[in-house]
Order: structure tokens, then sequence, then C-alpha cells
């Protein structure tokens, strides 16, 4: 008996072993245009990902440089005040001490002489600022082919901040520069607000169209509506000069859509003689859902298409059977974590800018159900099969900040997302999503 | 005649005479796997126009390790895997029919005279999960648990498929040899 089943078997696999046949030409008609299209897609990820990956490196490795530098900025001179005449301070090591010499002396004639050595880094794009603080602390910031001594006399105080003599009536202050180069400016420090954090949230229109013309991606499509969106999360953004800034961030998004005409009913479980959950699926434009609830039976009261089961209407009636009636479409749903890194271009620099903003976004999937409403909440249903867990999406907006105090701003950005790759890896069905947002929120600048 | 690895690398270069020159040489043959798991010809080729463009998507991943006919061969059968999960996987109450056991014994059939075109029409007389266990298991070569993983049914039901589809398959082609035989002796 066996060998007459394996008898049958090598019939078979010996004589259709070479066996061709042409396809008709049309085949390849249709492919050539599919395969032309897929090609940039392709270099276009690939070069997205790419620069998204630079940026990122660029973005952190500048990060850590600036935190080095502003660690080295913090040691540039401590004064030590005591009781002797002389104050010295000591110098930090790497560091090239130059001389200055202050010399306040007070209205009783007792002059106190006080030395500042002030160090000069090894740096070459820092400029001169010193400052005399109450306690006595002397920032100074000093070009390296500055080289000098300052000599500050002072009558009626003995030991306050040398802006503060400058504005008082009656007191008298003098610098001497010894062998200047050129006098380095007293100017209280000015610090540039390069970094901003904002918290952004938006309604999003989410929808897709599809590029093919056959009859049941149109039916798909035309029994499919867009469900509530929304989006929102943390962007961090460096100014690079007075009109560009980077921008990336973590955002959680959520989007999904309801699919009419599918009937679905509970308390399944007792007549369901399967060992497998997965009794009916749903061809969607997302891909195609299935569900894992035993207890959930469906039916597609608009079309033959869309439903596969074994448990067709002629087999099983769900109302003679007394299930219960839980709502008359399906919702699908998607949440992903977004890492976006966008450029913004300042196009109106005023009480209210305007910016020009674009970037792209990888998007992982985090979240994939499907679910039907029940007196408000939801009854699962299942889940949509092949989805890409990573999308990467493009986006274009104009973003709107009105500056409500010195640092703190109000943003309102209208965005156009496009999603570079489909969201389901099935094949044939060419759909393409995209989503209208806007984004609104408050960024603070330090 | 141009080596198969420069056909591949023009591919991937997006070159659409290389593209041409992978489908005209390798389309027949896989034309034929396509129609050996489909119940008809419109099946067939959109199973060979999906399995084509997936082919060309995921060039880049082949390594060139094992036959590149095989590689192809394999996209084309996931192809026609992923048709059938999409529209019989879960199949209707009308498919499950009573197959009658074959009424000739054929241990003493001659299949000589049947040739690769009555065996394709044979086989796509087949139910299309019969159809798709015996291509698996008697084609492909793959074990009764994959196959069930594959199209989500049990190793049991696969066994049970695979013997009524040897069935079916030992009746038609005891019948089919029987007529060729009585119209080539007049």
């Amino acid at each position: 008996m066996d060998d007459k089943k394996a008898n049958i078997d090598l019939v078979f696999r010996n004589g259709l072993k070479d066996f061709e046949v042409l396809p008709p030409p049309e085949v390849w008609n249709n492919i050539r245009p599919v395969v032309r299209k897929t090609q940039r897609p392709l270099i276009i990820l690939r070069t997205a990902a790419a620069v998204a990956v630079l940026l990122s490196l660029t973005f952190l490795a500048y990060r850590m440089s600036r935190q080095i530098t502003g660690n080295t900025g913090n040691d540039l001179v401590t004064l030590n005040e005591n009781s002797e005449p002389g104050i010295t301070a000591t110098p930090p090591e790497r560091i090239t001490p130059l001389q200055n010499i202050l010399t306040p002396s007070d209205a009783s004639g007792s002059t106190k002489e006080t030395t500042i050595n002030t160090y000069f880094p090894d740096l070459s794009d820092q400029v001169t600022a010193p400052a005399l603080s109450d306690t006595g602390t002397v920032m100074n910031t000093v070009s390296p082919t500055v080289a000098g001594s300052v000599s500050i006399s002072e009558r009626n105080a003995s030991s306050i901040g040398l802006l503060q003599l400058l504005e008082k009536p009656g007191k008298e202050v003098t610098i001497e520069i010894t062998t200047p180069l050129f006098s380095p400016e007293i100017v209280p420090e000015k610090k540039t607000e390069r970094w901003t954090v904002a918290a952004l949230v938006s309604p999003t229109y989410y929808t897709n169209f599809y590029s093919g013309s056959d009859e049941i991606s149109s039916q798909l499509h035309s029994d499919e509506q867009p469900l509530f969106s929304y989006s929102g999360g943390v962007a961090f953004s460096y100014k690079i000069n007075k009109r560009v800034s980077v921008q990336s961030g973590l955002y959680y998004s959520s989007f999904g859509q309801e699919l009419s005409g599918i009937t679905s009913f509970g308390g399944f479980q007792q007549y369901d003689y399967t060992k497998s959950d997965r009794n009916f699926e749903v061809l969607t434009t997302s891909g195609l859902v299935y569900t894992n609830n035993a207890d959930v039976f469906l039916i597609d009261s608009r079309s033959d298409n869309r439903l596969t089961t074994r448990y067709t209407k002629d087999f099983f009636d769900p109302t003679k059977a007394n299930l219960q009636f839980i709502d008359n479409s399906l919702r699908q749903n998607f949440s992903y974590l977004e890492l976006p890194v966008i450029v913004r271009y300042k196009l109106i620099d005023r009480t209210l800018d305007f910016n020009l903003v674009g970037g792209l976004s990888s998007n992982l999937l985090v979240n994939n159900s499907v679910y039907a409403d029940i007196d408000g909440g939801k009854y699962q249903v299942g889940k949509t099969e092949g989805l890409n867990m990573l999308t990467f999406s493009s986006s274009l907006g104009m973003g709107m900040e009105y500056n409500i105090s010195g640092n703190l701003s109000l943003n309102l950005e209208p965005t156009f997302r496009y999603y570079l790759n489909p969201v389901s890896q099935s094949q044939g069905l060419r759909f393409h999503p995209y989503s209208f947002g806007i984004f609104s929120g408050i960024s603070y600048r330090f | 005649m141009p080596e198969i690895r420069n056909i591949i690398n023009g591919c991937l270069k997006g070159n659409r005479r290389d593209q041409e020159l992978l489908y005209r040489r390798h389309a027949p043959r896989l034309y034929a796997v396509c129609l050996q798991y489909s119940g008809n010809d419109e099946e067939a080729r959109d199973i060979l126009q999906e399995g084509f463009i997936k082919i060309f998507e995921n060039l880049i991943h082949y390594k060139y390790e094992g036959s590149f006919e095989g590689w192809m061969r394999k996209i084309i059968v996931n192809t026609a895997l992923e048709k059938y999960r999409s529209r019989h996987s879960l199949y209707r109450v009308d498919d499950i029919e009573q197959i009658p056991e074959p009424d000739a014994d054929p241990d003493n059939e001659d299949y000589s005279g049947l040739d690769a075109a009555d065996l394709l029409g044979i086989i796509r007389e087949l139910p299309p999960k019969y159809r798709m266990v015996f291509n698996l298991f008697a084609i492909e070569g793959y074990s009764h648990k994959e196959i069930g993983q594959m199209i989500n049914i049990s190793e049991g039901t696969s066994k049970s498929n695979l013997a009524r589809a040897r069935i079916i398959l030992q009746r038609r082609v005891g019948s089919y040899t029987g007529i060729k035989r009585k119209v080539l002796n007049g």
C-alpha cells in the first residue's frame, strides 16, 4: 500500500520535474512597471536611513563635545580671598597662567591689594570677559593671544563686585592695564539658547490611497473609514544657526480604521468544534485580520470577498443559535513609537515665528489589535497579520511659534506625513498610507 | 549567455534588460509551478506576477548559497501559500466532499502514457486543500508537521488530506490512462 502511495507521488514528482509552460505576455507587462517603481523607494529608504543615522550620530557627538567643553569652562579661575593681602588662585592643571593684578583700596587709606591669577585655557574659541563677584570669584574668558595684567584700584569699597562698583556714585575705580595687546572688554556673559525641549500632541487624520484598479481593492477601500487618531511626545531641538535647527525626540502615535459591514457576535465558543481560534479571516487594506478569540462569530453583510471561514451562513446561523450581537463593524488599531529626525528652517523670526519643518521618522509597531465596540468598551476580536514591524515616514509641515515669555513658546504645526513603506507586508494590495495632523504644544529654550 | 551572477547584479542595479532576461529565462519553469498550485490560469498568473515582484525585491538577500532556481521556486511556493491562506485556509464547508475509494486497483496501472501536461491537468482538478497538501508533501518534500504550520491545520488533517488527494489522483490517473489508451488504440 505504501509503495502504491509512493508510486503516485513519484509519478507526479518526476513527471512535473522539468516541465515548462510559457506564461502569457501580460504577466511581464504587469511586473515591469512595478519593478521599476520599487527600485526607487528602496534607494530612497536606504538613503533616508543613512541620513537619519548620520544626523543622529552627529547630534550625539556634538552633544557630548558640548558637555566636555562645559566642564572645562567651570575650571577657569577660582579666587581664594583670605586675610592675607595677596589673594592667589591655584591654577588648575593643563592651563597656562597669566597674571592680572587687582588693587582695591578703601577709604581709610589702608590699601588692600588683591592679586588674581587669571588662567587662560588652551581653547581657541574663548573670549575674555572678566567679572568680579561679591564672593571674589573671577570669571575670565580670554583669547590665548592676550597677555597682560589688569590693576584695579578702588576707594570706599573693599570687597564688592566690579560691575556694582561701576554703577555706584562717589566711588572711583581705576583700571590700569600694564601691557595690553588690547583691552579685554568687561561685558556681562550672554548665554546663547541653543536647546529647546517641547511637548507636542496632535489629533491626526489617517487614511490611504491605492494605486491599483482591481475591483476587490476598490471595494475594500470603500468599506473602510479612518478612526480618530492621535500622536504626541517630547521633542528636543538644537539650533545650528539663526535659522536652522535639528530636532529629534520620541513620539507615540495611534491610528486605525473601521471595517464596515462586518457584524460580530459573542458566545460562539460552545459551537466551535475546531482546536484553532483562528476561525475567521477578514481581508483589509492594511493586511489580513484574523480572530484569536474563539468566542467571536463574524458575518460580512456587504461582500463575499472579504471574509473567509469554515462557518459559513449556510452552516451556522448566529441568530438561531441566539448569539449575542456586539457590533456592525470591526475596528483595527495600530500604535507606534516614533523616532523622528527633523530639520526646521526659520522663515520669519518675530514674536510669531514661522518655520518650515521636514524630516524622516522611523516607526516601531508596539500595538496591533482588532476589536468591536460593546457598550463603550472593547470586545477583543483578533489581530492584523503581516504588519511591518518597522516603517519609515516622511513629514512636511509649517511650524508657528509664539513667544509668550523669555524662554517659553506656544507651538502649532500642521504636518503632512507620508509613509515610505506600507504598513502591511501583504503583496498585491498597493495602498499608500498618509496622515495629516495639527501638532500643538509648548516649548522651552535653554 | 550571461552568467546568472552578472544578471543578478544587473537586476540589483535596476537594469531593465537584466530583469527581463532573468524573467524570460526562468518564468516558464516557475509558471509551471504556479499552475501546479492553482486551480485556474488567472490565479497562476497572479502568483507568478506577485512572486516575480518579490524575487526582484528580495534579490539583495540572495547569498549565492544553493541553487538560484531553488531559491526562486521557494518564493513562488510561498506566494502560492499566501494566496491560498488568504482565500482557502479556512475552507468552506461545501469543499468537504466524500471521496469514494478507487474502483480499480491502481497497483498494476501503467502511468507511462501520461505526459507532464496530463499530470498537471490532473493535479489542478484536486480541491484546493488537497492540491496544496499533495504539492507540499509529494513534490516539495515538506513533512506533515511543517505543512500543518504552513497552512494552519493539524498534522492529522494534513495526513488525511494527503491520503484523500492520493486516492483522487490514483483514480483519475487510472481513468485518464485508460481513456488515452483507448484513443491511441482506436
